[in-house]
């Protein structure tokens, strides 16, 4: 996998997905700049796609429950406060999907890639996970609110 | 004429999105059904009747590929319209679909505009529309 490029069709995707379907401004954070929601008091969700083909990862998306809900009132068109906690998974569920289906797009539109269904990830897997793969690339989203993170991590 | 529609995803927000865009397009509808994967669909299709299909590609236990073939076997359900809305983007995929019978291709993420404009022309246009018509690189009809 050419990290460079995979990392430019991480950033292509998310101006993509976050701007077109859920309206979004953000910009990108610096790894140096990517304190981590864990390390808030917040409770944060982690929700993650595997896929194989011409390689192997798991791409993994992280966000405060609270920027989770705002996210998914403003993709729902209803009030944040008819969100329950089990839509917001949900639309970060397909957030991720679409992430991961548009990067390996951008990556390269001619390989097929089989991709997982998304699932929701325990607490202290994301950063297991980073932990034991071969390569991980992360993407800092940085929200008026808060900031989300987008990993790949490779077998 | 009102029409009766299948939304087909394991994304139970991508499904109420899809429904909010379908009816601010100004389209006459009947019924919404919803599926949360092609199984599902069959058993709905089977029980109901329908103008239009749209489903995701990447469902557990019977993806939309899996559905449109499905479909395409049995007599009273082969001519309903299938439209893919799916984050699949490669050619390979794009040609399944179309080898398979799909009536159009969406990628994800897509606008309102790209599904009405796929919607106006099977279905013909709404005498109602509050979304505009547009035209996508990343929508193809078959």
């Amino acid at each position: 996998m050419n990290k460079s490029a995979m990392a430019a069709a991480m950033r292509a995707s998310i101006s993509e997905v976050l701007e077109q379907m859920f309206f979004m401004v953000f910009d990108f954070c610096t790894p140096d700049e990517i304190t981590g929601s864990a390390q808030n008091k917040e409770q944060t969700v982690a929700v993650s796609l595997g896929f194989q083909g011409k390689s192997d990862g798991t791409f993994i998306l992280q966000a405060p429950l609270n920027l989770a809900r705002s996210v998914s009132a403003d993709f729902m068109g209803t009030a944040i406060s008819h969100i329950r906690d089990s839509e917001a998974t949900a639309t970060l569920l397909e957030m991720i999907n679409m992430l991961a289906g548009s990067t390996l797009s951008h990556y390269d539109h001619q390989a097929v890639y089989n991709l997982q269904i998304p699932r929701l990830m325990a607490t202290g897997d994301p950063k297991q996970m980073r932990t034991q793969a071969a390569d991980s690339i992360t993407i800092g989203i940085r929200t008026f609110e808060n900031r989300m993170d987008f990993h790949l991590v490779t077998d | 004429m009102s029409y009766n529609i299948l939304v087909v995803d394991d994304s139970f927000p991508m499904r109420a999105v899809i429904k909010k865009i379908i009816r601010a397009s100004g389209f006459d509808i009947g019924e919404f059904h919803e599926a949360g994967n092609g199984k599902e669909a069959l058993q709905v299709l089977n029980e109901q009747w329908l103008d239009l299909v749209l489903t995701d590609y990447n469902m557990p236990d019977m993806n939309g590929l899996e559905l449109l073939k499905e479909m395409k076997r049995h007599d009273t359900l082969k001519d309903i319209p299938v439209v893919v809305i799916t984050t699949e983007g490669s050619d390979q995929r794009v040609a399944d679909f179309r080898h398979q019978g799909a009536a159009a291709y969406i990628r994800k993420p897509f606008t309102p505009e790209q599904i009405k404009s796929h919607l106006n022309r099977i279905l013909g246009e709404p005498e109602n529309e509050q979304i505009g018509n547009g035209s996508s690189d990343e929508s193809l009809d078959f």
